[in-house]
């Protein structure tokens, strides 16, 4: 065989690999594309039943409503601690808007610009906690949305981790609430020495 | 205002149904493991108290990895999320994941990260099944896996085949075999998920990982939709329907029929 043939046999080879290697990729992406596809409206509604069980149980006529003492109780725990974490998250957006404000007026100062990012850094911790809780109060609304929970929480163990989760949620957000106010406190004091400073 | 007919199943930070799995690799060379993980930036060592082993954060080399059943999580690159966590015990590498998605991203971006030469991937054991909200969570794996049981359910398997292999081979005619053939895959999708199962990886040398882990990548997500599904409701779902809608998809998005 002449070599010019030899290199055309050769060519011909690596192109076929290349091809069938090029449609095997193609036919993998094709059939994860195709499985993400049919998993996705299941996930869709997955994420509308929990964002609906979790507005149910926020509503604050949910309470009154609930048929059981235990129940209600529970719900009205959780309300209480929504109603403040929302305050807190206010708090945190409020605090960070000043933060962002002061950071603008005197750009230039080092010792105030080291002392904003040192409190932009704690902020973003606190709000990191803040996500965190609010993920686990959405959880304990998700479980308290059940329709047979009544009968769940005769159950000694369900009733007494239902207890525990609600009281370290409680903890968690009054924590929140004192950083958040320390934070108030700390912005303030960098409020009170840069406004002479610009006067 | 209780009233609903349906509930959601638990998920994890990314999205995705909660489905512990655990993926196992052979140590070829032990010696080198630390080496070859200490170049890797998205993967810390956990703490002594936490009883030693590495964590796998969304991160660096991993940053990429896309989570299609995410909704508005935002990234903070000051708290990455921890995917999974890995483990040295008995002269195996175990990866803990605690969803499919996660072992399906994970697995071959590992492939691709640590020489193979110094770990083998071998097999993975999970659970078909997503988790109402307040069930009792599983406390570690040794908890949730019967090596015996995972080991009978393996050999029965290959049992299986090897019997409809060699009634293929004795078949007349190839009409025949493939009758045969057929019969078995309609049966066996059919057949009801266990609770456990394993699955056990082939030779994946020189192979592009994205393709050699196609086949992990289907057994997988097609079990977390019949696992899915059935949890909505949907009870007589089976692999098989998941298998059909799969097939009609992506045949059908490339022009191409499919002769019965």
């Amino acid at each position: 065989m002449e070599p010019r043939e030899q290199q055309d046999i050769y060519e011909s080879i690596l192109n076929t690999a290349r091809r069938t290697s090029d449609g095997l990729k193609s036919l993998a992406d094709n059939i994860k594309k195709t499985l993400e596809a049919l998993l996705a409206p299941q996930y869709e509604r997955n994420s509308k039943l929990q964002k609906l069980a979790v507005a149910n149980v926020m509503d604050p006529a949910v309470a009154r409503n609930v048929a059981g003492d235990d129940v209600r109780n529970y719900v009205e725990k959780l309300q209480q601690i929504h109603t403040e974490l929302s305050a807190t998250n206010k708090e945190i957006e409020q605090i960070q808007n000043r933060l962002a404000l002061l950071q603008g007026k005197t750009p230039n100062d080092p010792r105030l610009k080291a002392a904003y990012d040192q409190e932009l850094k704690e902020l973003h911790k606190l709000n990191q906690d803040y996500t965190n809780t609010y993920r686990l109060l959405q959880k304990q609304a998700m479980i308290l949305s059940d329709p047979k929970i009544s009968e769940k929480l005769a159950d000694v163990t369900q009733k007494s981790d239902m207890d525990k989760a609600l009281q370290g949620i409680y903890e968690k957000a009054r924590e929140l609430k004192v950083g958040a106010q320390k934070k108030v406190e700390a912005v303030q004091k960098v409020e009170e020495y840069v406004r002479p400073k610009l006067g | 205002m209780f009233e609903r007919l349906q509930k959601p199943f638990l998920t994890v930070e990314t999205g995705e149904a909660y489905q512990p799995i655990r993926v196992a690799y052979d140590l070829l060379q032990p010696e080198k493991l630390n080496d070859a993980i200490a170049k890797l930036q998205f993967i810390e060592p956990k703490d002594a108290k936490q009883g030693g082993g590495w964590n796998l954060f969304w991160r660096n080399e991993c940053d990429d990895l896309h989570f299609e059943s995410l909704d508005s999580f935002k990234k903070n690159p000051q708290h990455p999320i921890r995917l999974g966590t890995m483990l040295v015990k008995d002269k195996t590498l175990y990866l803990n994941l605690p969803s499919f998605k996660r072992a399906c991203l994970l697995v071959p971006l590992l492939h691709k990260l640590i020489d193979p030469a110094i770990v083998k991937i071998k097999k993975a054991d999970f659970l078909n099944k997503v988790f109402g909200l307040n069930e009792r969570l599983p406390h570690g794996f040794a908890e949730l896996f019967d090596e015996n049981e995972l080991e009978k359910i393996v050999h029965q398997r290959i049992h299986d085949y090897e019997e409809v292999q060699a009634r293929c081979e004795q078949a007349s005619t190839a009409e025949e075999a493939f009758q045969i053939l057929s019969e078995y895959t309609k049966t066996e999708a059919h057949k009801k998920l266990p609770y456990a199962e394993r699955y056990a990886f082939q030779e994946v040398d020189g192979m592009d990982p994205d393709v050699a882990y196609l086949g992990f990548y289907i057994f997988l997500r097609g079990r977390e939709l019949v696992a899915i599904r059935r949890w909505f409701g949907e009870t007589g779902y089976t692999l098989a329907d998941a298998a059909e809608e799969t097939i009609e998809q992506v045949f059908g998005g490339m022009n191409i029929d499919i002769i019965e």
